[in-house]
């Protein structure tokens, strides 16, 4: 079933072309949203025709919301939001149907350069219809990884997050010691390199204009992991005797210590159960380079009907 | 009698023709090496060798044997990095005439450039984080700072009897830091090193100090640094007791990428239909491809398995 279906392959790359065009020739109208420039094109474009269909113009819909923090807790908000994201899965789609459609038509005239390419002598069968639908699922299912990378993201940053909560309060106790005042930790925490600076710098502003919604703004940000109780007692600081808060905060510690120890062994013990799962990839090495081979020889023999 | 005898005979003499072929290579590396070394303690090897000299007009062999040279320095084995860049081009080599042989031309230049850009990866993934090497360190030299915090007062010969006492990139630093205080205000100096690193550890570390030059008393820095040195010790602990629990399982991976090999190479030349298989058909080339690259990725699981992360 060889069909001639050449003089498609130029109008597949028109349309390839016109649309590469579309992304890459518009203008920005606006401020730059975000760091990167390719994520400043897209969420341009999320507004224009193809891409808008496939958003929710509804900003404070839940399942909007859910996309952002699901975006937020992967640590990919100054590059993305929830629209960037639809735009750059719906540039996908479209992307993988053209590659679809160009493999379907093509398909024989592939398999023969593949076959010039490899040398291996053609079949001459032609591609099976079985095949090329395979082929679909297999690039159709390459939608869902954009997302399942983001999951992955996010499942990796919660676990970090609660991890160094207790050097963050051990230096909060070192500063208080040393009678720092509290703008000059939430200064400092702002500055050093850790994992929540970017919280700690926004609370920083916060704070100079505002104490009551930095404290609000902090736990909101450290919701659920323990964090909270130190912020509670540095919220009322003031009113209380400095050595007793820092005992205060001393004993919070131990708990985020322990805390943070407990989640440490159920994430080694997560580890040590990959270090067993490892044991496949060299295993599919065994099976492909030694017992494959074999079971065809075996195979081959029995078709041509030779005895042992 | 003898006539069955003479066959068995010139077997065993061919092998140990080829045993002895094998032992005189062996020694004639390790002579080679061991020149390499007279070479370095001479300091003859700053003359430029034939890579380096070819480097300087095609700038990919410049940058490849920079990153070999590099790694092999990090290793403690700077003399044979020239062996070892030969060596992973010699091997491309020999992969690309073997593909050439089976015909396949295209692959022929594909493998060997697969080949090395899986050896650049292992050298960039075995590459030990200086931040992880100080964190190491940090609390045996904490321990030590504490014993000497008992008999001095002044920061600038605390951090120096400190650096004698430990080894390793903290040592470079806080000798680095003790010299730095001798010109400049010990508090921008610590300030500078509290800043340096992406690492709360080090940071605490310098911070804790400045407190001590800041109103902070000697009873209390010393507690501090004792809290912080403790938390530490926990948590470099559960990571090399994580580490450590995985080896077996390490052993394990390494004895089937054996077998493997072992099986791969039996199929080519034991297997009537082997060499065919694996090299004039597509199930066979995916199967050769993907078994050497669980063979490659296993390796690289491993080196990566073993390491402590950031």
């Amino acid at each position: 079933m060889v069909t001639n279906n050449t003089y498609l392959l130029p109008i597949f790359v028109a349309i390839l072309i016109v649309f590469i065009n579309i992304i890459f020739s518009q203008k920005l109208k606006y401020d730059k949203r975000f760091a990167n420039d390719m994520s400043n094109r897209l969420y341009a474009l999320s507004f224009v025709k193809p891409f808008v269909w496939f958003i929710n113009p509804d900003e404070e819909s839940p399942k909007v919301k859910a996309e952002e923090n699901l975006i937020k807790r992967a640590g990919l908000d100054h590059l993305m939001n929830y629209r960037v994201f639809m735009t750059f899965q719906s540039i996908l789609f479209i992307i993988i149907i053209i590659l679809y459609a160009i493999i379907l038509l093509f398909a024989d005239q592939i398999m023969a350069f593949l076959d010039f390419i490899f040398r291996i002598p053609p079949a001459g069968t032609g591609v099976t219809m079985e095949t090329r639908i395979f082929i679909g699922v297999v690039l159709l299912s390459g939608i869902l990884i954009p997302r399942k990378y983001l999951t992955r993201r996010a499942k990796k940053n919660d676990y970090f997050f609660t991890q160094e909560l207790p050097v963050i309060q051990l230096s909060i106790i070192l500063m208080l010691r040393a009678k720092r005042p509290m703008n000059e930790i939430m200064y400092t925490l702002g500055r050093n390199e850790t994992r929540y600076r970017k919280i700690f710098e926004k609370a920083n502003r916060i704070y100079l204009r505002d104490k009551v919604a930095c404290w609000d703004y902090l736990r909101k940000e450290f919701k659920g992991t323990g964090f909270e109780d130190a912020i509670e007692v540095l919220e009322n600081m003031d009113m209380y005797s400095r050595a007793e808060t820092i005992r205060v905060l001393e004993n919070g510690m131990e708990f985020l210590i322990q805390r943070s120890a407990e989640q440490k062994k159920k994430g080694a013990a997560f580890g040590n159960l990959f270090s067993q799962f490892s044991m496949a990839i060299p295993f599919i090495g065994v099976l492909f380079l030694g017992a494959l081979p074999f079971a065809m020889y075996i195979f081959d023999m029995m078709n041509n009907g030779i005895s042992f | 009698m003898k006539v069955k005898l003479l066959p068995i005979l010139q077997d065993i003499s061919n092998y140990l023709m080829i045993l002895f072929v094998l032992y005189i290579v062996y020694y004639l590396f390790v002579l080679l090496i061991e020149r390499r070394r007279r070479e370095h303690l001479l300091n003859l090897h700053k003359k430029r060798n034939s890579v380096q000299r070819l480097g300087d007009r095609i700038q990919s062999i410049q940058k490849f044997y920079d990153e070999v040279d590099e790694f092999m320095k990090a290793k403690g084995k700077p003399n044979i990095s020239d062996l070892v860049f030969y060596g992973v081009v010699g091997f491309s080599v020999i992969i690309a005439v073997g593909m050439l042989l089976t015909g396949q031309f295209v692959l022929a230049i594909l493998y060997p450039l697969a080949f090395i850009w899986f050896f650049r990866k292992i050298m960039k993934v075995s590459k030990k984080n200086p931040i992880v090497e100080m964190e190491e360190t940090l609390p045996t030299a904490i321990d030590h700072m504490l014993r000497v915090f008992s008999k001095y007062s002044d920061i600038k010969t605390i951090i120096y009897e400190t650096s004698l006492m430990i080894s390793g990139p903290l040592k470079e630093e806080l000798d680095l830091m003790s010299r730095q205080m001798n010109t400049r205000n010990p508090v921008n100096v610590l300030e500078d090193f509290s800043e340096k690193y992406d690492s709360v550890w080090l940071n605490n570390f310098g911070f804790t100090l400045l407190g001590y030059l800041g109103d902070s008393t000697k009873d209390e820095t010393v507690r501090n640094l004792r809290h912080l040195r403790n938390i530490l010790e926990d948590e470099n602990k559960t990571k090399k007791d994580a580490i450590s629990q995985r080896k077996p399982s390490l052993m394990i991976n390494y004895a089937l990428v054996v077998v493997a090999i072992f099986f791969g190479v039996a199929n080519i030349i034991f297997n009537p239909k082997g060499f065919d298989f694996f090299f004039h058909s597509y199930l066979g080339l995916f199967c050769f491809t993907a078994g050497c690259a669980s063979i490659l990725g296993t390796i690289y699981m491993n080196i990566k398995m073993m390491k402590i992360d950031k």
